[in-house]
Order: structure tokens, then sequence, then C-alpha cells
């Protein structure tokens, strides 16, 4: 039986680290089951590519590799800029935060940006806008 | 993750959030308790299987003459479609998650579950996505009508050309089911791992906790692919995408694949938490140690890992190439052999036992003996050359519902049965609880057994008309369907009745050995609050004289302070 006093200070250091080691323990499994997702649609994506006579719509060669590729390693990348300004953080130096932090938002803009511009320059589409158009107009 | 540097009483500080009323309206808030929420769950779900009962009634109403004259069959699609459903993620899924939340925190000597706030969401997903599934009965179109599997092509056909319509409610309701049973399997996966009582290293577990551990994981590893396969259903169905549509260049296979990668492994899903009830019970009513308790443990795992390898013994006669057939029949076979041990244990502990047949013992022998059954259909099902003459007949849904019904309903009964005075502090009526037994065993056989023989002869499934050679097994099936439904009246009456007014329980009723048994009946809110016992020896030593836990008769005296 542990008093009152004995029950506090217990409380405070060790059981703060257990909380945390529960949350991360959820954390990591909740992680590799969410990874099984992303494994379906890879899946799907070379089971259909693979199957398919002709991957393009008709009229269609390819498409374009550049943008994306740099895309790619601009998101990939500030992930360990991210984890750079965590660094800092821990740390207390907040300058150092703010900035690597600023990059790695910009990094996140660009990314955006060029998602834009990626599929704003492609010839064929799916019928989505006019469907979401006809949800509109239901509502 | 080692249990032993693992303090208990530090838990308390993470339960410093509001907790709701204490009285009956607690059942009605968002209350974090795991007590709490299991009977949440449990009773939402048996309001479920009321519902998917009636209609599976109207089904078997349909199929009591040959011709299609009481509903249309367009409504029949209809019909099977949202039983199954129904049945599987409103009444089964939840009220396993129910009996997990209420057994697994006592069991191991926890307070409560590792992450309460999220257990409680989990829960109020179900009511959420139950109304969204029970409107599709309302929009233009009907419900979805495709099966509970939703194979594409037809359920992306949508007739009606709406973009609300039931398949769509079908795969948003899916979907949320999906994610509450996800934050529900990390919630007690974490809590296994995390927060046993000192003392309990895995093998000193009980077999639930095991079985749970393993039925959990499989959830984990299982469902997303669903998921991920229900999004692209969705995009197909919504959006005009041809992931899955021939005439774009899809697969319509793909879906089923991803179909039944998860849905092969929920029914062990399913059935695994059973496994552990039987394996609970039969020790308790024959006074007798688990036989081979190390093997029942280990052997949920062989368990887990071979139904993750099976899934394409669904999809034998839907062209799939011969060396996949004989690949998949060979791991379903060997599904058999962790079973087969589970199946040899339960036996050799009942051998020679002091049997008791109480209200929780006849379901268990009855599961167990329709298990052993559909067991056996199983594998037919998984011989190819078998598969398919009756793939796709009344043979295969002979075999699932002696799987799903007569052996999974009937260890959820047990364990209400079982646990009743644990958690709500009353003793049930043991002479309603023997007639409740009666009139399910006897319904759920004329039922289903007939069936067996319909589809041996070749009834197609999922037809509102049928030739008048099948009549007989129909009949039979459809007055065993009757009596399941006149079979829900003692039961309700039992656990209404015995709940308001029902005797006090006393701690132990049963004579049991396991954690939750030195508690009072209703335990405490946080079970065992600061005292949590240490665990010496492993669960199940009746009739040895080994002490279960450090310093017993302290928990026994101060559980018995409550009455
Ligand atoms: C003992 C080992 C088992 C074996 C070898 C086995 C084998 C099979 C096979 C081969 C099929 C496919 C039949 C077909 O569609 O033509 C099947 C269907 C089915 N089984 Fe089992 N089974 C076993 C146990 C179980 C268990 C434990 C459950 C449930 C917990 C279960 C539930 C089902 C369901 C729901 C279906 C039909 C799904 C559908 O077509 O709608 N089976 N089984
Ligand atoms: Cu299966």
């Amino acid at each position: 039986m542990l008093t009152e006093n004995q029950n506090l200070s217990l409380n405070h250091k060790p059981g703060h680290i257990k909380h945390d080691g529960h949350n991360m323990t959820g954390f990591i499994i909740f992680l590799c089951s969410e990874s099984i997702i992303f494994f379906a649609f890879f899946v799907g994506y070379s089971v259909l590519k693979i199957s398919a006579p002709v991957w393009y719509p008709t009229g269609i060669n390819g498409i374009d590799i550049k943008m994306p590729l740099i895309n790619t390693v601009i998101l990939v990348s500030s992930s360990f800029v991210i984890y750079f300004a965590e660094k800092y953080l821990h740390k207390k130096n907040l300058w150092g935060f703010r900035i690597i932090w600023f990059i790695t938002m910009m990094m996140g803009s660009y990314f955006v940006y060029g998602q834009y511009v990626e599929w704003s320059e492609l010839t064929f589409s799916l019928q989505v806008f006019f469907q979401v158009a006809q949800v509109l107009v239901m509502v | 993750m080692t249990i032993f540097n693992y303090d208990p009483r530090l838990v308390k500080t993470k339960n410093s959030y509001p907790k709701g009323p204490n009285d009956w309206k607690r059942f009605f808030s968002f209350n974090t308790d795991a007590k709490v929420i299991g009977i949440q769950y449990i009773v939402t779900a048996l309001f479920f299987l009321l519902i998917g009962g009636l209609l599976g009634m109207l089904i078997r109403g349909e199929l009591i003459t040959p011709p299609s004259d009481l509903f249309d069959p367009t409504v029949y699609n209809g019909l099977y479609t949202m039983h199954g459903t129904i049945m599987l993620f409103l009444f089964l899924f939840p009220i396993l998650s129910g009996l997990t939340n209420l057994l697994v925190p006592p069991m191991i000597g926890a307070p409560d579950m590792a992450f309460p706030k999220l257990n409680a969401l989990a829960f109020w997903l179900v009511p959420i996505f139950s109304i969204i599934l029970l409107l599709s009965f309302f929009v233009p179109g009907g419900p979805a009508s495709s099966g509970w599997w939703s194979y594409p092509p037809i359920s992306i056909q949508n007739p009606l050309g709406k973009i609300i319509n039931g398949e769509m409610l079908w795969i948003i309701a899916i979907s949320l089911s999906g994610i509450s049973s996800i934050i529900g399997a990390v919630n007690f996966v974490t809590t296994i791992i995390r927060m046993r009582a000192p003392g309990m290293g895995f093998f000193k577990m009980p077999i639930f906790i095991w079985t749970v551990l393993a039925a959990q994981l499989l959830q984990l590893l299982g469902l997303p692919a669903l998921t991920g396969g229900a999004i692209m259903l969705f995009f197909d169905l919504t959006f005009g995408t041809s992931f899955f549509r021939v005439e774009g260049g899809g697969d319509p296979v793909l879906f089923q694949h991803f179909f039944w990668f998860y849905s092969h492994p929920a029914v062990y899903v399913m059935v695994l938490p059973v496994f552990g009830i039987f394996s609970e019970l039969f020790p308790v009513y024959s006074r007798k140690p688990l036989f081979g308790y190390k093997f029942v443990a280990v052997a949920s795992f062989g368990i887990t890992i071979l139904s993750l390898v099976v899934w394409v013994h669904h999809m034998f006669y839907t062209g799939t190439p011969m060396w996949m057939r004989n690949l998949f029949m060979f791991t379903t076979m060997l599904i058999a052999v962790p079973t087969g041990v589970k199946v040899f244990a339960w036996i050799a502990t009942l051998w020679g036992g002091n049997i008791r047949l109480s209200t929780p013992m006849l379901f268990c022998l009855g599961g167990l003996f329709n298990f052993i059954f559909g067991g056996i259909t199983g594998v037919m099902l998984a011989t190819v050359p078998v598969d398919i003459h009756v793939g796709n007949t009344y043979f295969v849904v002979a075999h699932f519902h002696y799987i799903i019904f007569n052996t999974i309903a009937f260890g959820i009964f047990a364990a209400i049965y079982h646990w009743f005075p644990k958690f709500t502090g009353k003793m049930f009526y043991e002479g309603l609880g023997k007639v409740h037994f009666a009139l399910t065993f006897i319904g759920a056989t004329l039922n289903w057994l007939p069936l067996h023989w319909a589809g041996l002869l070749g009834m197609p499934r999922r037809v509102a008309s049928y030739d008048p050679e099948f009549a007989i097994w129909n009949v039979l099936a459809s007055i065993g369907a009757f009596i399941l439904g006149v079979a829900s009246i003692p039961f309700i009456l039992n656990m209404v009745s015995s709940w308001v007014r029902g005797k006090s329980a006393p701690p132990n009723p049963w004579k049991a050995i396991g954690l939750e048994w030195l508690l009072p009946s209703p335990p405490p809110h946080e079970n065992f609050e600061e005292d949590i016992p240490t665990v010496l020896n492993e669960p199940y030593c009746y009739g040895l004289d080994k002490p279960f836990v450090e310093d017993e008769q302290f928990y026994i005296e101060k559980s018995l302070k409550k009455i």
C-alpha cells in the first residue's frame, strides 16, 4: 500500500515515462498496420500494370518523369530536414528550430505547387469534376 | 517491453479525465471505462442480432416455398446482403469487442485499457456506421444487393446512376467499421503487451488473452487490405475509375483477392476468441487443468500465421489458375493441424472430468460439437475437386453457418452466461438458460443441417426461387429458423429480469481460477486498484495444489467484503 505522498512522487517521473511508452507502443503497432493499406495499393498497381496490354489511354505515349522526380526528392528529403528542426527544439535553440522549420514548410509548399502543375498538365483525366458538380447540384 | 518493470499503480495518472455519470445514464455517455464500453458493445450488438435475425427469418420465409412469391428477387438480393453484413459487422465483431473489453483488463490485472478515450471512440463509431448502413434501406434503389462480399462488376453497376446509393453507403459503413476495429486492435494489443500484472509472463496468461492477442494481430495485418480494396471500389463506383472495371482495363478478380485476404482471416478473428472461451470454460466446468496449456496457447499463433495464406480457397471456382488452387488447398489443409491440437486438448480436458452441465457448459459443449462438424465440411470444401462441385451452393452456406452461428454464437452465449454474474453482480435463472440452450440447439441444427443435403444436390445459394426437388430441406430449415427466433425470448427475458431483480452474485460463483474471479462482482471501477496481485502459476490449476497468486486469501477476503 502506498501513502498519498509516495503515490504522488511515483506519479511524477516514471509515471510519465510509462505513459509515453504506451503511446509509442500503440503508435508503432498502428504504423505497421497502416503500411498494409499502402501495400494493398502497390499490389493493385503492379497487378494492373503487369496484366494491362496497353497502359496509357489512347493518344498518350508516356508521362513526364522529371517533375515528379524532383517533387519526390523534395518531399522525402523534407522529412530529414524536419528531423533537424526537432533536434534544435530539444536543444532549446529556438531560432535554429524556426529557420529549419520554415525551410521544411517551404519544401512542403513547393511540393503542393508541383502537384498542382503536374495534374493540370495532364491531357487525360477522370470524369471526377463532372461527378463532383453533380453532387453539388444534388445537395 | 518486459512486464517486470511495470508498476500498475502508475497507471492511475492517466485516469484523470472525467468518467461520466455513475448510474444507468453512463451507458449512454462517452464513458471511458472499459467495463461500461464492454456492456455498451454487447447490448448494441444483441440489438443488431435481433434485426439481422429478423432479416434471416424473412429470407427463410421466402424460401419455404419454391417460387419467389414473398419478395421480388431484387428485394431478396438486398435482404441477404444486409443480413450477412449486419450479422458480421454489426453483431459478431461488436459483441466480441465487447467481451474483450470486459474481460481483458480484469483478466490481466490492469485497471483499464491502454487508451480509454480511443476505446470509447471505437465504440461510438458502431452506432454511427450502423445507422448509415440501415439508412441504405431508404435510399432510391434500396440497400446494397451484391452479397456481403460485394464483388464487382455487380457492386459497381449502380443501375439508377445516383451518387448516393445503397452500395455507396455500404462501402462507407464497412470502412468506418474497419476504422473502429483498427482502433480497437491497437488498444487491445498494447494493453496485453504492456499492462499485465506482475509475474504474468506470456506463458501464464489465460488462453482467452492469447487468443485475443492472436485475433487482434490478425485484424491489424489483414483489415487494411480490405480497406484498400474498399477505397478502390468506392472510386470505381462513384468517380468512374477502372480498378475493377473490365471495360477500362481493370481486373474484378483483384477485388476478390483484397476481399478474401482480409475476410478469410476475419473468420478467424471471430473464432479465435471463441476458442479462448472454450479453453476458459471447459476446465472450470470439468474441474480439471486445461490439457496441454502451452500447445493450446501457441496453436493460436499457428492459426494466425496460416490463416493469412489460405484466402484463395474462396476463389477456387472463379478462374484461379491450377497451381494456385493446389497451393492454397495445401495451406488450407495445414490449418487443420493447429485447430486439431486445440480440439484434442479440449476433449482431453473433458475426459474423465467432473462435468457440470450448467447453461454456459451446455453452450460450450454444443459449440464444440458443431465446430467439429463444421471443420469437417470445411476440409471437404478445401478439396478443390469437391469445391468445384459444391462451391456457391447451399453446402457452403451450411458450412459457414455451422461455424459462425453454431460455434461462434454458441461460444458467445456461453461467455455471456459465464461472466454475467461477474459484470452485472446478479445471478441469471438457470432454468431459462437451459430452455434457451435447448431451443437454440434444436433450431440451429434444424436450420443448417438439412441445407448440407440441399447443397450436395446442387441447390445454388443467393436465389429466391428453386427447383421443387429441394423443397423438403428448405421447409425443415425454415422451421429451424423460426425456432431460433423463438429462442431469443427466454434469453432476453433471462438477461433483463435477472439484471433487474436477480439474486446478488458472489465474487466467484463457479469456483473458477482467474484474476477476474478475485474481484468483487461487479468489479470496482479500477479493478484491483492499488493492490495488483502477483501471479505465481499458470492458470487452470484445478485440483492441483498450486496457488494462482501471491496472498490469494487477502484478495478473496477483499472481494467478499463487498457483499
Ligand atoms: C476448420 C477449418 C476450415 C476449413 C478447412 C474451411 C474451408 C472453407 C472453404 C474451402 C470455403 C470456401 C467454400 C466455397 O466458397 O466454395 C469456406 C467458406 C467459408 N468458411 Fe470455412 N473453413 C474452415 C473453418 C471456418 C471457420 C473457423 C470459419 C468462421 C469462423 C469459416 C467461415 C467460412 C465462411 C464465412 C465461408 C463462406 C464465405 C462465403 O462464401 O460467403 N470457416 N471454408
Ligand atoms: Cu476461408
